[in-house]
Formats: structure tokens, sequence, C-alpha cells
């Protein structure tokens, strides 16, 4: 039994940050991720016949946004993880009970609301602007190590917020992180 | 919990970014993934922060009020419907909702630029089909065109950052509607100065720009070639994958051809005079017509080609564009000299597409010839002499006074092939 484009098009867009990250993991750019999800809810719309539930869409959108990313990060010449590694991952991500995404990616805003500002500038133009560290590093004046260290810092004040608020939804701490 | 590995994984991660991990720091980081199950779900974890954290640039953040599970969920399906709406991803809801219908996982999209000025006709073709004529709100997804050579827009945002779009140009917003594409023309963007670059995106199928502060740049699509020039300020062109390619300086122009390949250039002052050199091949980019070496000398001949303005096959000699140094500073009186061959004569013109002498205006008009080779003799070496002044009257006829510069030459016979040559171009 084939699916509906509707019910194609709500499992993708319900599991978007999954491919996204997936894509991300791989090309190391959010906005050309942003660009192969599009491109692989445009294929999956061509493919809707084939697919029998949502946990097969989402496990076709994730090895469809492995592939496209491995061509791009090629193309890119970045140095890429091996096929097995990746495989492993995308069949661990497309586990439903692998992770809790929306509730992950909800308290993920709420942490990222309260970095200090400055935490959330590299954050900003490390992510959305696409900058490698050297250009922050000269953005900012500050040495290349610092910025790792800095990433390297509120990425784990990020992960530690998540973790507190997954423990205690609903009675959040409030305050400013790092 | 944390596994006790995961300071180094994010180490490892952040260097991993940036494709700046040794090869023993890659074979570290390929150990940990392939051995611990924490590891994947570690990096799995500061995947999805990057995404956020990209996102959180310009989404708010989800509201973080108490309330039942129910209006929770609730809570959460309009974020997600407003986070859709602001971002990338809304792009692809908006493909299926123009699709099928499913118009209700949109609010109205906040959009962060406008066309502030329309001169001639202007269109915005957002996502979902509907066109807008005139200035207004340019949402995520949708396509700026200015139709004919003397219609022109000015973009801005709200940040003061504005780029003007010259005549018979498309531009579309795409991802996160800070990713301005150049399908087709010219676009001039004025980033004003600032201590954090514009997260502005400007890019064509073969360059991109990005991270702009304090500079005026100019970028040029045709077929297959993309001019970026740089009046004030410098930016570093990276490929349409990314991948750095030229940093160009005030006063130099990069011209990037889809094959990869590409010339830096300083600008030099538009000449006085122009004559066409058929005795060297064509210049890089030259658009459509062939180079023929005969026993009366080197031809440029017409070929035919498919005309995006008018939408239909034709025959036509087309030069390369050429916005940022231009071909010649035309007056009123300057001439043009063409030696020229039609087996048959018909209809058929000269087009010469121009700016002003400031390439960092957006103006642009067109002086033209038409009925150029109406009244030729067939089978016949002939010449033809006009006066710049004399080709004014036409309806996209520069608003501009002289001098005229024009940054692109078409001769076009229209469908019918005369057998066009053309052995001398000479501007005097």
């Amino acid at each position: 039994m084939s699916l509906s484009r509707d019910i194609v098009v709500k499992t993708l867009l319900r599991n978007r940050l999954r491919v996204m990250s997936v894509a991300t993991a791989i090309v190391r750019d959010v906005h050309a991720a942003d660009d192969i999800f599009q491109q692989v809810v445009l294929s999956a719309l061509e493919s809707c016949e084939s697919f029998h539930d949502s946990g097969h869409v989402l496990a076709w959108a994730l090895r469809a946004a492995k592939h496209r990313s491995l061509d791009l990060a090629q193309r890119r010449r970045l140095l890429s993880l091996p096929d097995e590694i990746l495989d492993q991952m995308t069949s661990e991500w497309s586990d439903p009970t692998s992770m809790v995404w929306s509730d992950q990616a909800e308290a993920l805003q709420r942490c990222l609301g309260r970095l200090a500002a400055h935490s959330r500038n590299v954050l900003r133009l490390r992510y959305a602007d696409g900058m490698s560290a050297n250009a922050i590093a000269s953005e900012l004046k500050r040495s290349v190590d610092a910025v790792y260290q800095t990433l390297s810092r509120v990425h784990r004040a990020l992960r530690q917020c998540v973790e507190r608020e997954l423990q205690h939804q609903g009675q959040l701490t409030g305050g400013e992180l790092t | 919990m944390m596994p006790p590995d995961d300071d180094r994984l994010t180490q490892l991660f952040v260097r991993y970014w940036d494709n700046a991990l040794t090869r023993a720091e890659m074979n570290e980081l390929e150990t940990l993934l392939a051995s611990d199950d924490s590891a994947r779900e570690l990096f799995q974890v500061l995947s999805l922060q990057a995404v956020s954290a990209a996102e959180h640039a310009i989404a708010l953040p989800t509201p973080n009020e108490p309330g039942t599970s129910k209006e929770r969920e609730e809570r959460r399906l309009r974020s997600r419907r407003k986070w859709l709406a602001y971002v990338g991803g809304g792009i692809a809801a908006g493909i299926a909702a123009t699709a099928y219908g499913w118009r209700n996982w949109f609010t109205e999209p906040k959009a962060p630029i406008h066309v502030t000025t329309a001169t001639g006709e202007v269109t915005i073709r957002s996502v979902d089909g509907g066109v807008v004529v005139g200035k207004g709100p340019v949402p995520p997804g949708a396509v700026v065109a200015t139709i004919g050579q003397s219609s022109s827009a000015l973009l801005t945002k709200g940040d003061g950052t504005s780029i003007a779009l010259a005549g018979n140009s498309v531009i579309s917003v795409a991802t996160y509607g800070d990713k301005l594409t150049v399908q087709r023309g010219t676009a001039t963007a004025t980033v004003p100065a600032r201590t954090v670059p514009d997260p502005i995106t400007l890019a064509t199928g073969e360059a991109s720009v990005a991270h702009l502060s304090g500079v005026v740049l100019t970028i040029c699509r045709t077929i297959d070639t993309t001019e970026v020039g740089v009046q004030t300020g410098r930016v570093t062109v990276a490929d349409a994958g990314g991948e750095p390619l030229e940093i160009v300086h005030g006063g130099e122009y990069l011209t990037v051809q889809s094959d990869g390949r590409r010339r830096k250039r300083p600008v030099e002052p538009t000449p006085d005079s122009f004559a066409l050199d058929l005795s060297r091949p064509l210049p890089e980019g030259w658009a459509v017509g062939v180079r023929e070496d005969t026993k009366e000398g080197p031809v440029l001949r017409s070929v035919v080609w498919f005309d995006p303005y008018h939408q239909a096959a034709m025959y036509q000699i087309r030069s390369d564009h050429r916005w940022a140094r231009g071909f010649v500073r035309l007056h009123p009186k300057s001439t043009f000299r063409i030696r020229y061959w039609v087996d048959r004569p018909g209809p058929s013109q000269l087009c010469l597409c121009v700016r002003t002498e400031n390439r960092a205006q957006s103006d642009t008009g067109m002086i033209e010839c038409n009925g150029a080779f109406q009244q030729a003799r067939p089978h016949e070496w002939q010449w033809l002499e006009i006066r710049a002044g004399d080709m004014l009257e036409n309806k996209h006829t520069p608003k501009f006074g002289a001098p005229w510069v024009p940054f692109l030459l078409i001769f076009n016979t229209y469908k019918e092939d005369l057998g066009l040559k053309i052995a001398e171009f000479l501007v005097e």
C-alpha cells in the first residue's frame, strides 16, 4: 500500500530536524543542509508510491540526505567520516526511540535564548553565517584556539542546559548561561 | 549522564566542522564514533545544536510558559508553524502547501526584504504563485523580476543593506530569506560598514559572496558566466559550493564561468572608442555567435539560440556581459560603423544594453537601431553607419543622459536566418 502525498510531506516536515542534522553532520553547512532537505522533499514526492509507512519515508529520507550530503562534501573536498559509521548513525537517527527530537529541539531553543550575548554571537557567526573559526577569530580579534575553546564550551553548556530542561520540564531554572 | 569523552568529542567536532582535523585526529574521531554508542548520540546532539543555533539566529525563541501538556502541544504546533514561516524549511513546506493546498501550515511570512522602489515593470512572485506588481515585501522563496531593460527595482533590508536590480534581471530570495540568488541580470549591493558582517549571501549558479560589510559590489549573471565587480571594500568570492575562489578588492572584478574557469582583473576606465578585434578568438564569455575565418578575413556569424527575453528561438550575435568595464562611453554623436554581409535583407536590429557611467547605479536602458539590415543589399559587403543619438527612439530608451556605457551588444535577426556576418564593428 502506498502512502498519500500528505502523509509523506507531514512525515518529512515532522522529521525535518533529523534530516537536516544528518546533512549538517556531513556537509557542515546548515544552509546547504536546508537545500538538501528541500531536494529530499521534492524527490520523496516523486516516489510516494514506493513508501509503505512513515518509518519507511524517514529511513529513505535520511539515506537520501546522506547520499546527497556526501556528494556535496566530496565536491567541497571535505574529509568525510567512513561510510559504515555514517550508515550506523543514519540508522540510529531513524530510530524513533533514539532521541525525543521535538522535545530536544524546543529545549535547545529555550537554552539558546538564555545564552550570553557573546556566546550567541559566536554561534551565529559559526552556524548561521557559516564562518570558519579562522574567520571568526579575525572578526572578533581573538586567537583561533580561543574560538575553538569558546565553541566547545558553548556546546557543552547547551547540552547540560538541555539535559536539565528535559529532566525538569516545566520547571525552568532561568538565568543566563555561559 | 555524560560519557567521559564528551569534552574531547566536542573539541573534535568543532574542528571537524572546519575540516581542520589532522589525519590522527580524524582517526581518533572515527574510533570514538565507531566504538561508542554515546559518542554517536553526542555527535547527533552537536549536529542538532548547529542547526538550531543557525535557525535561532533568525527565529524567535519558543516562549517558556507553563501549561498543560495539551496547551504545550498546541504551542508546539504554533511554534512549528511560525518556525516554518521564518526559515528555509518553509520553502519545502511551501512546495507542499502549493502542491496540495495545505496552506494552513503557514502564517504570513515575515519579510526581511522589501522592494521599496520600482521603476517600470517589476513583479514579486511568491512561492504560492501570487504575484505583486511594483513595491512590497519579498517573502522567503519569492522571485523579483524587472521586466524590460528600462525597469529597475531597489530591494532594501531593515538594517540598511540595499540591492539595486537592473533591467531584465531576476533575483530569488531563498533559504532563510537572507540568501539572494541572481538568476539573470545585474544586482548591485550596498552594505554599510558594521561590526558584525551582514548575514546576507548573494549568489549565482557560479559564485557566491557572504559576510559583507562596508562594500558596494555588483553581480552580473548571464548564460553561464558570473561577473563580480567591487566598487568599495573587498569580498571573498566562493564558488557555488562555497569553496573560496578569490578575494576581490575595490576596483577589481572577477569573472567565473560555469566550467570553473575564472579571471580577476582591475577595472580599467571605459574607453571613448571601441573596435571588435576579430583577428583573435572571441573574448571569454562571448554568449552567442561564432567567429569564422573566411577568404575575406575573420567574421562573426549569427547563430540560432533561445532568447529568454522574447521566449523564442532567434538568430543572434550576443557579446559577453561587461558590466564592470563596459565597452565604450557613448555620446549622442558617437558613431557606429559596421561592415556586414547578409544573404537577404529582413527584420533586424542592433541593440546595446547601456548603463550610466557609475557602475554602482542600476539604471539601465536600450539603444537600438531597429530595421538595421532591412534595406541591405544581398550578397555584398557594405557598411552600416549610425549615431548613438539616432538610436534612442525605443520603449526602453535610457532615462538618464549621456554618457551611456554599453555592457551588452546584440545583433538580432529574429526568427529569420538572414545569413548575417559582421567583419568590422567600430565605435568612435
